[in-house]
């Protein structure tokens, strides 16, 4: 894949994901102040009393995730592009409301920026090289419906790129230990510290 | 060119034959979104409401493009195995039988969206919304039991149709391993990435 294709799946991929956001931090804030105070007092405490998985469990719940989330953004190579498309706005809207909801519960937005940058710089790289990957599933698509012949040469510069999957994935791994190792403990001392 | 052309709908061109019943499909899937999230949310508080009905309208979005994905995944696979069993069959009828076997897929959101509209689901709590209990499935916590077997259904008369097609055009024998291979794909696809995902966190 050359450098100019790279750079507009990239970029393709940015939009959709930043879009996503956009659209989900909108909603939430439109609507969060009043759902925090709508949300039921049992469901609230419930949550808050929750002990979650601890880690090797949740390094591996982290891992498992993030993984099916890479896995469908390259399912787009065979998909025609589609299901790069929903999983990244799907992943956008998320991290919007996420946000959105953290500020609306008090969090600062320095807190929030510990809490996403240490393990969300490596794994929306991978997400958005991946998402770069899948982004080809429209020109295979073109070459496999209009019969030009250049079906197997593309599957075969495709396949060439398995490098950079994999390298993908590995950064997964990686992040999946900080997510759990540094972000789950600095949540824990930020939450103290308020 | 194939030796038996595939039916199209008359007065139509075959691209719009075969796009209508994704317009149609898309029309059945909106009406049962709206119809289930009114239902679901009516006793819902109106901020709880208006994000729950912002997140089942995503969520519903989401699960549809990732359907027509599949079925271009289908295609593919179908089409693939074709070509291995020499047959020389051209892409775009592939495509173009897949498309027509997608009524199966827009009478399962037609029927979905009739069902919801005669006994609508009822409303949801919203402790069990935001606390699901692990062995809850999906469509216990929307309320509507009939919800898988219709898509299971569904989708057999998908491939069935798909296998009928296919066989105007190349022999139904390698029609049939097509549709058999492509089900697999799919299903190995969707099944694997469900249970890398499946954490349970």
């Amino acid at each position: 894949m050359d450098r100019r294709l790279w750079i507009r799946n990239i970029a393709v991929a940015l939009a959709l994901w930043v879009g996503g956001a956009t659209l989900g931090f909108g909603v939430a804030t439109q609507v969060a102040p009043k759902t925090v105070d709508a949300l039921p007092k049992a469901a609230t405490a419930a949550t808050a009393n929750a002990s979650g998985p601890t880690g090797r469990e949740l390094y591996f719940g982290i891992l498992g995730r993030n993984l099916a989330v890479y896995v469908w953004l390259l399912c787009g190579v065979v998909s025609l592009g589609i299901s790069t498309v929903a999983v990244t706005l799907f992943n956008g809207i998320h991290l919007g409301q996420t946000i959105a909801l953290a500020a609306m519960a008090g969090t600062s937005a320095t807190s929030v920026a510990w809490l996403i940058l240490p393990h969300g710089v490596l794994e929306v790289s991978a997400f958005l090289v991946a998402a770069a990957l899948g982004l080809l599933g429209p020109r295979l698509a073109h070459a496999w419906l209009s019969n030009d012949g250049q079906l197997r040469a593309k599957c075969r510069q495709l396949a060439r790129l398995w490098p950079i999957a994999t390298l993908g994935a590995a950064t997964l791994v990686v992040a999946a230990g900080v997510e759990t190792y540094v972000t789950v403990p600095l949540a824990g001392w930020l939450g103290a510290g308020r | 060119m194939s030796k038996f052309p595939l039916p199209r709908l008359p007065y139509l061109s075959p691209a719009v034959s075969a796009s209508a019943p994704w317009a149609l499909w898309l029309i059945g899937l909106g009406v049962m979104t709206v119809a289930t999230t009114e239902s679901l949310f009516r006793d819902a508080p109106p901020a709880v409401a208006a994000i729950g009905t912002f997140a089942t309208y995503v969520t519903a979005a989401t699960v549809a493009l990732l359907l027509v994905g599949f079925m271009f995944l289908f295609a593919l696979s179908c089409s693939v195995m074709l070509s291995w069993l020499k047959e020389s069959v051209r892409a775009a009828s592939v495509a173009r039988a897949v498309c027509l076997a997608f009524w199966a897929m827009t009478a399962n959101a037609w029927i979905g969206a009739v069902l919801v509209l005669v006994d609508p689901p009822p409303s949801i709590d919203i402790d069990a919304l935001l606390l699901p209990s692990s062995d809850e499935s999906a469509e216990d916590m929307l309320g509507l039991p009939w919800l898988n077997e219709l898509r299971n259904v569904c989708s057999v008369i998908f491939a069935v149709a798909c296998f009928a097609l296919l066989a105007r055009s190349v022999r139904p024998l390698h029609a049939l391993l097509a549709v058999l291979f492509a089900s697999a794909t799919v299903a190995f696809v969707t099944t694997a990435i469900g249970w890398v995902g499946d954490t349970g966190l």
